[in-house]
């Protein structure tokens, strides 16, 4: 049985039973459905699974209210004798599991009360206030108290830490990306430094390594004639290899143009519409057996019926021998 | 009954005028509050039952305490015991099990006696609440407005006053106000709260809306099960049609929980019958590949 069947059901048993309970306030003496009442009560509450026995549930208000005049001194007696208020508004707390609603109506109904009773005091003019140099004996000893404090301030610490250390987090984050754009800044220089570097020589080179290298001069005429920096070209130079000016191993270049360098790898070897309709490299197979085609036949030859040297039958051969 | 009773009420708490004063004090002169509450547990009371208990007793100056009782099926010692001891009603902690708390509240000698269970229990020192306020000073009794609707709730409304109020000139108590005790209804049940009454220090005059209040504890739930007519027992004038009591909560769960296998072996033979009792028809093609003699 479910702990939520449970309430359910005695929800609705409570209903019925608090309708009952009107209908005998009202004063209508029909036993007979106050009865019906009851049973449905109890059938309602065995559905939800409290085995209880079926028969109704004692209410005996007469008696009640018997017992209440006999005992009862509380409503005769002025209220200094008992302090005691009935709070006005009829609230009802909806879900009782729901601990900041439940706790925040009992304490409207207990700061309600206080204040009432603060009025009354002050319109009776009785002393009630506790001086402040009235020291006594409290509920909570000294030793309870300093736990609760303890309790506060270990509340109040783990509460800053936490803080503290989300703050050290994001000041990390926050100090990784400063970092992470500083080396981003760095390689860019370093790459205009190579660049510069590079384009001095290559302009050396064209004037065919003439004069004296003064490499401070050279370096800032060339920071002077050239400030953007060829980006685009350098970019086009690497997807095309071969054509690169800067490259000058030739042997690398030789391989890059005949395998490829950069670029996409995958199907690069696949059939296109257009190679696969190449007939260039096809041969028809020749007849005269000089080079032959390409391919499994390329040993025996089938065709062939004359080969240029053939040896001489075995007969031939010994004649020729003994001349 | 009800409409009547409040009546009387709004007569009687129309506040008191300067007028009405001497009234008052000749009413005080011929009433004087002489309850006195005696609290005693079962043998058998864990720790936490015992410190609800012991915050109950700080909460009621006008209580005495008295060793743990050793019976749980003759409460009628209970009465002896009030009887010997002056007292006028009763708080009794009655523990089953080493886990259910029972409270009886009760007027002695002739009562009524009403029985709770005890729910939601967290006593004064699990709560690390920073509210306190003197030992032994009066208490404001607030209760909800249902207490005034139902008949026994009205029954109820008076016993806990009747044991809750300290008495005004009571030598234990202490002549101030500084807490409340809220009794509340919710869900079928009586709440209790105990609160502090906070007022700002510098005036000398206190705003009665300037008042604040924290929370001291205990905090408890009181499930109302049974109201006898007499002290201890005697005829029922109510019983709680809702009360579900621990034990079938527990039995409920158990069962559940055993359920769940007991669902599975079930099933299982009871497929294995079906199986056994519908066996499969014989097909037309079965034999078409057997190899037939001959």
């Amino acid at each position: 049985m479910g702990n939520k069947a449970r309430k359910a059901a005695d929800k609705a048993a409570m209903q019925q039973s608090s309708e009952e309970e009107s209908e005998e306030v009202m004063g209508s003496d029909d036993e007979g459905v106050s009865e019906e009442l009851g049973l449905q009560t109890l059938t309602a509450s065995g559905k939800g699974g409290n085995r209880r026995p079926l028969r109704e549930a004692i209410y005996d208000m007469d008696a009640m209210h018997e017992k209440l005049e006999d005992i009862g001194w509380a409503d005769n007696v002025p209220w200094e004798e008992t302090l005691a208020l009935t709070h006005e508004d009829p609230y009802e707390v909806e879900n009782v599991d729901d601990d900041m609603a439940r706790e925040l109506a009992f304490y409207n109904q207990a700061l309600a009360a206080a204040q009432e009773a603060i009025r009354r005091f002050d319109a009776s003019q009785t002393p009630w206030l506790r001086p402040p140099d009235y020291y006594a004996e409290m509920v909570k000893s000294d030793q309870h108290m300093a736990k609760v404090k303890e309790q506060l301030m270990f509340e109040q610490r783990s509460i800053e830490q936490a803080e503290e250390r989300r703050k050290q987090r994001e000041q990390k984050q926050y100090s990784k990306q400063v970092q992470a754009e500083k080396q981003k800044e760095r390689n860019a220089a370093k790459k205009k430094q190579i660049e510069s570097v590079t384009n001095m020589r290559k302009q050396r080179e064209k004037s065919g390594f003439a004069g004296e290298l003064d490499y401070d001069k050279e370096m800032s005429a060339l920071e002077r004639k050239g400030r953007q920096p060829k980006q685009q070209g350098k970019a086009k130079d690497r997807m095309q290899p071969g054509k690169s000016k800067a490259l000058t191993n030739k042997p690398r270049a030789a391989k890059d143009a005949k395998y490829g360098f950069g670029g996409k790898k995958s199907l690069s070897k696949q059939n296109t519409a257009d190679s696969a309709a190449n007939m260039s490299s096809f041969r028809s197979q020749k007849r005269d057996g000089k080079g032959g085609g390409k391919g499994p036949k390329k040993g025996k030859p089938g065709g062939v019926k004359k080969p240029a040297m053939k040896r001489p039958g075995k007969a031939a051969r010994a004649k020729k021998g003994k001349k | 009954m009800a409409k009547k009773r409040k009546q009387t009420d709004t007569e009687e708490r129309s506040g008191p005028q300067p007028s009405q004063k001497e009234q008052a004090v000749e009413d005080a002169h011929a009433f004087k509050n002489k309850e006195k509450v005696l609290i005693l547990s079962t043998r058998g009371i864990t720790f936490r039952y015992r410190h609800l208990m012991n915050d109950m007793i700080d909460l009621i100056p006008h209580c005495k305490k008295d060793s743990k009782l050793d019976t749980k099926n003759d409460r009628n010692v209970v009465n002896e015991v009030a009887d010997m001891k002056g007292c006028t009603s009763v708080l009794f902690f009655e523990v089953r099990k080493k886990m259910d708390l029972y409270l009886w509240m009760a007027k002695t000698p002739s009562g009524p006696s009403v029985k709770f269970l005890v729910e939601n229990i967290h006593t004064m020192a699990e709560l690390k609440l920073s509210g306190n306020h003197l030992k032994g000073s009066r208490p404001v009794l607030t209760f909800h407005k249902a207490f005034d609707e139902q008949p026994h709730l009205q029954l109820l409304k008076e016993l806990l006053i009747q044991i809750y109020a300290t008495p005004k000139r009571h030598h234990k108590c202490k002549p101030f106000c500084d807490h409340v005790l809220a009794f509340s209804v919710a869900d079928g049940r009586v709440w209790f709260r105990n609160y502090q009454v906070v007022v700002p220090l510098d005036k000398k005059k206190v705003n009665p809306d300037s008042a604040s209040l924290v929370e001291v504890g205990p905090r408890f739930c009181l499930n109302p099960i049974k109201v006898f007519e007499g002290s201890f027992g005697g005829r029922t004038l109510y019983e709680n049609a809702n009360y579900v009591s621990p034990n079938a909560l527990r039995a409920a769960a158990k069962r559940a929980s055993a359920q769940k296998y007991s669902d599975t072996v079930r099933q299982r033979t009871a497929r294995k019958e079906h199986v056994a009792s519908h066996p499969m028809p014989r097909s037309d093609l079965e034999d078409l590949f057997v190899k037939k003699d001959g």
